[in-house]
């Protein structure tokens, strides 16, 4: 078995916030959630799980050398009633097995038993990656009886640790996976796994940590893919290093007195990232993160001031400009004074793909992500319309087609519910047609006018720059007008119909607010021609341009 | 609410299928109307449809006419009432009139009343002498004589065994005699405008 050498692979840190928000503040400003004490019932505790693997049975796995420092260090400071003040931190280090660390896990669920608690799980060691008894490649962390050969069955499944993670009652808890899975650094991969994955033309870009829960966040020591490092100079790995800084330092962003696991994260992140020139992005996922209020250091002390944050993949790297100024990247979060601003969001030369007047006040945390999401909720659609039925003998006699016409759409974004879009929208087109019964034939003059109703689930993959799509049920009026030039016809016919249907579209974005747009509308109508109700398909192909407003 | 919203859309479905209003018939082409203006006309002028006499109308009292026919080439026979006849040829498109003569003076499809121009005026009308009987012997005062497509059917002789068959439009005719005691015979006449054409028609047994 070929033991891949590797530098020191840094690992993941993560911290999770569980303040949750109410469910009306979803998506707006965040106000801290204050822990609040009730009466007659005990003062929330704060306890940790603190783990550091760094001598493992099979020989295969690579020594690491600071993994226990680590998790000592980590530990001192949590501990420090001058920094974290926990009231209890357990450290697993001299080589815990697998069964010890899950055991560990549930002793932390018995210390904690009220939502209200703080918890901070640090666990830091050799990362893998294996298939298990479906084939499915799942990520591991290495124990000391993790054997290399069997992965699946000896190592540490990061789903039984999540499972256990969330199975805590704490509402305010932090996972941190400091390994990295990239089969170098802090990481090695089994031969087959490594045969499959350097077989790859692209690079292996394993999912994210699982989708987190609003009850935490994953604030990972390296990116996807990216090769975590120990360094002998700080004697840690580096993200711990920086990590452990921020909370020694007290690096209070917004000035409340408490150093909060965003906060600890993003000057970790940016320490590393500058420190590996590059090499190194820890990042962060969850999509409560930075409107946590977990304290790791110190204690709030008054209201801080108004931060702006954003951890959402699809905004990395893009810069925070507020009047004016560049003051931070993203993933991140950015502190201002309380009072109206002028927010921007830019990368490189390009156009800014945000650009709002908020107001900000004390204590206040807007996630930009959710201010480009309300900043960008409406959007005017005008399209050029293909109509028509999707039968042929409805073509023949009622309309031809497809005719073209003009059409518009307006659309507004995370409404009825976030990742849930309203289109509302009308078309119209005008043809001619032939008649035909047996050898007569009769020209005709046709008119469509159609207007909808969608309420469509959209969705944006952040690998796609801005692209979405949209898929949903709609409901329409189908206005039909036959005209004929006939002196024994009545010269004009009308019928209106309601038509059930689905939509499905595609918007992508030209620039801040231009964007290209297509849909397709297929709509189930009943048609009454000749005295007899036809059951038939009438869809709609739209293209065209948009403008968020 | 997500209950009440499921509602909502199958009951908005469902009303789609019932709240529909209007229809779409198509017209029947089948049939359209041939139009004209005889002039002059007098009382008894009429038209019909050669081939379907059934199918006709008097003529107006200022000689048009609009008579719904089946769509495609036809031809009318028009007679003024007095002493002219003709026949009158169409393209009738179908669910749609066509003027017959000179152009209406509010020409175009969809005005059914079509207010133009009478035609030009109709050829006089001509007869049909016509006799019926064996190679010997008498002629047949039982014969019934029939113009086909035209409305002159089965008409008898007089005593003396003659029938005048008109008025009937210029052009030719086919002559069917039925007589008891003979075979149905047929002859074809060429009646000319203002003059009558003797037509003997030889009955074999």
């Amino acid at each position: 078995m070929k033991v891949r050498a590797t530098l020191a692979c840094a690992l993941a840190a993560l911290t999770s916030a569980c303040a949750t928000p109410g469910a009306g503040e979803k998506g707006q400003l965040v106000p801290i959630d204050l822990p609040a004490p009730s009466a007659g019932s005990p003062a929330p505790r704060r306890v940790a799980l603190v783990v550091g693997v760094q001598r493992f049975d099979d020989a295969r796995w690579r020594p690491l050398r600071f993994a226990e420092a680590d998790a000592r260090d980590m530990a001192e400071v949590l501990r420090d009633p001058a920094h974290g003040a926990f009231d209890e931190v357990r450290v697993l280090t001299g080589g815990p097995t697998r069964l010890e660390v899950l055991a560990a896990m549930r002793d932390l669920g018995a210390l904690s038993r009220d939502s209200r608690d703080t918890v901070v799980v640090y666990v830091s060691s050799h990362g893998t990656l294996a298939r298990d008894g479906t084939g499915r490649l799942g990520r591991y962390l290495v124990m000391r009886d993790t054997r290399l050969d069997d992965v699946p069955r000896t190592g540490l499944s990061l789903g039984d640790l999540e499972s256990a993670f969330d199975a805590l009652r704490s509402r305010r808890k932090v996972l941190v996976l400091a390994a990295c899975h990239s089969g170098d650094g802090k990481s090695l991969l089994p031969e087959d796994v490594a045969a499959e994955l350097s077989s790859l033309k692209a690079g292996f870009f394993p999912p994210p940590i699982d989708e987190v829960s609003r009850a935490r966040v994953v604030l990972a020591a390296s990116d996807f893919g990216e090769t975590a490092r120990e360094d002998e100079k700080l004697g840690h790995d580096v993200y711990t290093h920086f990590l452990l800084e921020a909370l020694r330092m007290g690096l209070d962003r917004n000035g409340d007195g408490a150093v909060t696991a965003a906060e600890a994260h993003d000057h970790a992140r940016r320490a590393t990232y500058a420190f590996t020139g590059g090499r190194q992005r820890p990042s962060a996922e969850s999509s409560e993160v930075g409107a946590d209020a977990v304290v790791l250091a110190g204690r709030i002390e008054r209201t801080g001031r108004p931060e702006l944050y954003s951890y959402a993949q699809r905004l990395d790297g893009f810069t925070v400009r507020v009047d004016g100024t560049d003051v931070g990247d993203l993933p991140g979060g950015v502190a201002l004074a309380s009072g109206p601003h002028r927010v921007q969001l830019t990368k490189g030369g390009g156009p800014e793909i945000l650009d709002a007047r908020v107001t900000l006040g004390p204590g206040e945390r807007v996630d930009l992500a959710h201010l480009m999401d309300r900043s960008d909720r409406w959007e005017i659609a005008p399209r050029l319309a293909a109509l028509g039925f999707l039968d042929a003998k409805s073509r023949l006699d009622v309309a031809g087609g497809p005719a073209i016409g003009p059409a518009l759409a307006v659309v507004l974004r995370e409404w009825p519910a976030p990742g849930l879009v309203l289109r509302v929208d009308v078309a119209a087109a005008a043809g001619r047609a032939t008649l035909h019964q047996g050898e007569q034939e009769a020209p005709f003059d046709y008119s469509v006018l159609t207007g909808g109703a969608a309420v469509a689930w959209r969705w944006a993959p952040a690998a796609l720059g801005g692209t979405a799509f949209l898929v949903g049920p709609r409901l329409s009026a189908v206005w039909l007008e036959r005209r004929f030039d006939l002196a024994l016809a009545p010269p004009s016919q009308t019928y209106l119909t309601f038509a059930p249907g689905l939509l499905a579209g595609v918007t992508v974005p030209l620039g801040r607010r231009l964007t290209l747009g297509a849909e397709l509308q297929a709509d189930w109508a009943v048609v009454r021609v000749d005295g007899q109700d036809r059951s038939t398909g009438f869809g709609a192909l739209l293209l065209g341009a948009g403008w968020r407003l | 609410m997500r209950t009440r919203r499921v509602e909502w859309v199958a009951t908005a479905a469902l009303a789609g299928l019932l709240a529909s209003c209007g229809s779409l018939d198509s017209p029947d082409l089948s049939t359209g109307v041939v139009a004209g203006r005889i002039d002059p006309a007098y009382a008894g002028g009429r038209v019909y449809l050669f081939g379907q006499p059934e199918v006709g109308q008097p003529l107006a009292g200022d000689g048009s006419f609009h008579l719904e026919v089946p769509s495609g080439r036809v031809t009318i026979v028009a007679l003024d009432g007095k002493d002219r006849a003709g026949l009158l040829a169409a393209d009738v498109p179908g669910a749609d009139a066509v003027w017959v003569g000179p152009a209406p003076a509010a020409a175009g499809g969809g005005d059914s009343s079509f207010p133009g121009s009478p035609g030009p005026p109709l050829p006089l009308a001509g007869f049909i002498q016509a006799r019926a009987g064996p190679t010997t012997g008498p002629v047949s005062t039982d014969a019934r004589f029939t113009v086909s497509g035209t409305d002159v059917a089965g008409v008898a002789p007089s005593a003396a065994g003659d029938a005048l068959l008109g008025p009937l439009p210029p052009g030719v005719f086919e002559l069917r005699v039925e007589a008891p005691g003979f075979a149905a015979a047929s002859v074809a006449v060429t009646v000319v405008a203002g003059g009558t054409v003797v037509a003997d028609v030889l009955l074999a047994p």
